[in-house]
């Protein structure tokens, strides 16, 4: 699991590679850190080669959307697949984030 | 001849000898019969040069004889004209010495009282060196001789026997005496000449008809003219003789056989002398051939004997390969194939496996060198191997052991690439140890060289310290082993067969290959790229396939059949990625794969953070799919904990007022048709059902 964060004027792309199990969470939790401290700006998960995820996946999700609210950020998630999209769905969260 | 072969086997071969006789009896009598022809050409042709000598010196004598004659009669003729001339006697018989060749003296004489006036006796001579003599008187009293009366009495001439004057001219003389007539017809005198025989020197350079020839001249009466030299005794001659009618005398000529024959001697002797030689070359070519025949048959039948011998140990070598492979049917854990195709007779490549303990020992070797010695080393590798793998169970120990015993013996400097290995068949862990050889090929989904440390081969360092590696291979897997002779065949364009078309050959394997079918695919491809070329190594494969379980198989639900599967996992997070393998081994249909697997990530995932929460344990997994459905029963014997009484989560909360747990159990609800719960045993059972 794999992840990727790059930093344009007023973006911030975090962009997922694998599977992002309850094991993976462990060290992606660390990744997105740098996330939680972006303020007015927006912030795009990009999921194009994310190939699955759990809810500790999902957590890390909904704490990187407290914290964008919080600090006037915005979250945009980009190309989830089917999988995933199952998974929002059924977890609520497809209406919690801005889905492109 | 006799020649000896070995101590008991003598061969006796006559042929040979009755060759050489008859070679010299056939040369001996040709030589002869040219020989006898030679000499009896050789006489005749002396005879013929005698004979025409002998009838020439006889016509000399002749011509001389008839010349003489002439000369008396004309001499007499002359006389008796002149009878009336006592005087002219003497100008008579000088006439006739000076005209006449030979002639040394010539001599008239009348019979008694002819010329009153010279007495009783009248002989008018003349000779060379006296003139005018008159020599009838009483001391010469001529009536008495043979001469004087033969003269009167033979109306011819008459020649006397030669003898030796040594009155007169000191040398052998003959005379010839012819009658004198008187007018009325009647005898009275005789007319007589000396002859010399001097003349008859000059017949030697026709008598001499060979350098060394001599020649006689003797009267009827036996008189030697020219003496004949004494012979030497025990010399033999030959002799030629013609008798002259004119006088009776016969000429002889003398000739030693070695003038006629000495040529033809000599070159006899030459010729007998090579025929010995010739004889003796081939009675030794005979001989030198011979042996070497015998030589030719002694080491042929040697080499069939070596030829035997060699393949009765290339049967020895290959007795003392396995000779069945598991699946046996106490082992149905593994499918093993082996095979060796030696280059020679015998070769230095070596397999070999037993099962002992529930582990499988294993080895594959490459002896440096080939033919017999490789064979040697190749049968103590074999009894080390299976003698110090008894003893030990750590690989790099035992490749120990054989390097020092087998560096302690190596005076040839031989050594052997080896592997060796120790598959445990139960967990699949394979210990092993490679001594220089070739990296075995690991196939699980694709094939890759087997991880090895660089250890020497066995027999180069005595004390080297091996080290041995570990791995854990997957039921499924294949291990595939070989020998240089397999990467480093040959085609006739000197290409190598390569590591490249080994790796292509084998992802070409269907997955439904046993491991001689996956050997045979690999020789077979080895073959068709050889082609025509000699082989110039062993070729040795060793094929082991770790089965899957048959208890534990997985198939897919096509037809309906119940299976089961189990899986026990440790309390450790990280082992949530082996989870989803096992989920992916299940055969479920294909779109509810990830959701089933996330299902039983969170319910494990559960278990592990509130059943284990502090402590080590397993959590059990067992899976029963039938057509319709599939059911899940996780066990744990952690503390007590029933995830099915977690409360239900609110997903329509807006962001900011979701709460960050809960997710999991709602997850599990969400995809599982039927969760159940039950504590039993001390242990949570958490039943999970999923209809298809």
């Amino acid at each position: 699991m794999k992840t990727e964060i790059t930093t344009e004027s007023n973006q911030m792309v975090a962009k997922f590679t694998g599977r992002l199990d309850t094991a993976a969470a462990i060290t992606t939790a660390e990744d997105i850190k740098p996330l939680l401290n972006a303020a007015n700006t927006e912030i795009v998960l990009d999921c194009s080669d994310l190939e699955y995820i759990s809810s500790s996946g999902l957590r890390i999700f909904l704490t990187i959307r407290k914290e964008a609210a919080a600090k006037g950020s915005k979250v945009i998630v980009k190309n989830i697949n089917a999988d995933i999209r199952q998974v929002f769905v059924m977890t609520g969260f497809i209406s919690l984030f801005e889905i492109v | 001849m006799k020649l000896k072969v070995k101590n008991n086997d003598i061969i006796h071969d006559k042929s040979g000898l009755w060759i050489i006789i008859i070679a010299a009896v056939i040369l001996e009598a040709t030589a002869c019969i040219q020989y006898f022809y030679n000499r009896a050409s050789l006489r005749n042709e002396a005879e013929r040069r005698a004979i025409a000598e002998l009838r020439r010196a006889e016509l000399e004598i002749d011509v001389v004889c008839k010349q003489v004659e002439m000369s008396v009669q004309t001499m007499a003729l002359l006389a008796e004209r002149n009878l009336q001339y006592p005087d002219s006697m003497f100008s008579i018989t000088c006439l006739m010495v000076e005209r006449t060749p030979d002639m040394v003296g010539a001599a008239i004489a009348l019979k008694e009282n002819y010329y009153p006036q010279y007495g009783k006796w009248f002989e008018a001579y003349c000779g060379l060196h006296t003139k005018n003599l008159q020599i009838g008187s009483q001391t010469h009293d001529y009536f008495q001789s043979e001469w004087f009366h033969n003269g009167m009495t033979i109306d011819s001439c008459w020649w006397c026997e030669p003898y030796y004057d040594n009155a007169g001219a000191m040398e052998t003389l003959v005379s010839c005496s012819y009658p004198l007539h008187n007018s009325e017809g009647e005898v009275i005198g005789v007319a007589l000449a000396d002859i010399s025989l001097n003349y008859l020197e000059r017949l030697s350079q026709y008598l001499r008809v060979y350098p060394n020839s001599y020649f006689s001249i003797t009267s009827s009466n036996g008189t030697e003219l020219v003496p004949a030299p004494d012979t030497i005794p025990g010399m033999k001659y030959h002799i030629f003789e013609e008798d002259i009618d004119v006088n009776g005398w016969t000429i002889r000529i003398i000739i030693p056989d070695n003038e006629i024959y000495g040529e033809l001697k000599r070159i006899g002797l030459l010729v007998t002398i090579m025929m010995i030689l010739g004889l003796l070359l081939l009675v030794f070519i005979m001989y030198a051939s011979a042996r070497n025949i015998m030589k030719l048959l002694e080491a042929n039948k040697q080499n069939q004997t070596i030829e035997s011998e060699l393949n009765i140990a290339r049967n020895i070598q290959m007795a003392m390969l396995p000779k069945t492979f598991p699946p046996y049917h106490d082992c149905l854990d593994l499918n093993i194939y082996g095979t060796i195709i030696p280059a020679k007779e015998v070769g230095g490549d070596l397999y070999d496996f037993y099962i002992s303990d529930n582990k499988l020992y294993f080895c594959i070797g490459d002896v440096s060198g080939k033919g017999v010695p490789a064979s040697l080393v190749m049968a103590v590798t074999r009894s080390l191997f299976r003698t110090l793998s008894a003893q030990s169970k750590d690989p790099a120990q035992i490749i120990i052991q054989m390097n020092n015993a087998m560096s302690e013996m190596n005076e040839q400097n031989m050594f052997v690439t080896f592997f060796l290995g120790i598959l445990d068949i139960e967990t699949g862990e394979l210990n092993y140890c490679n001594a220089g050889h070739n990296a075995p090929i690991l196939i699980s989904d694709t094939p890759t060289a087997l991880p090895v440390l660089p250890n020497l081969p066995i027999g180069i360092l005595s004390g080297y310290t091996f080290i041995s590696q570990t791995i854990t291979i997957q039921r499924g897997n294949t291990l595939f082993f070989y020998t240089d002779g397999l990467t480093e065949a040959e085609n006739i364009n000197k290409e190598l067969y390569g590591e490249e078309r080994m790796f292509k050959t084998i992802s070409e394997w269907s997955d439904t290959f046993n491991a001689k079918e996956q050997v045979n695919a690999i020789q077979q491809s080895v073959a068709q790229f050889v082609d025509i070329a000699e082989p110039s190594d062993d070729l040795t494969m060793l094929s082991i396939r770790y089965l899957p379980d048959k208890s534990e198989q997985t198939t897919s639900n096509k037809t309906g059949q119940i299976v089961k599967s189990q899986i026990v996992m440790r309390n450790d997070i990280q082992q949530i990625p082996t989870l989803a393998e096992w989920v992916e081994s299940l055969g479920i249909p294909q779109m509810l794969n990830m959701t089933i697997n996330l299902a039983l990530e969170e319910a494990v995932t559960n278990v592990m953070l509130y059943a284990y929460p502090d402590s080590n344990g397993t959590v059990l997994i067992e899976s029963l799919k039938d057509k319709n459905q599939i059911t899940f029963v996780i066990s744990d014997s952690g503390i007590p904990f029933d995830p099915t009484k977690k409360g239900e989560v609110d997903i329509t909360l807006a962001a900011e007022d979701r709460a960050i747990g809960g997710l999991g159990i709602h997850l599990v609800r969400q995809i599982m048709d039927k969760i159940e719960y039950e504590r039993k045993d001390d242990k949570n059972i958490l039943t999970l059902t999923k209809l298809f």
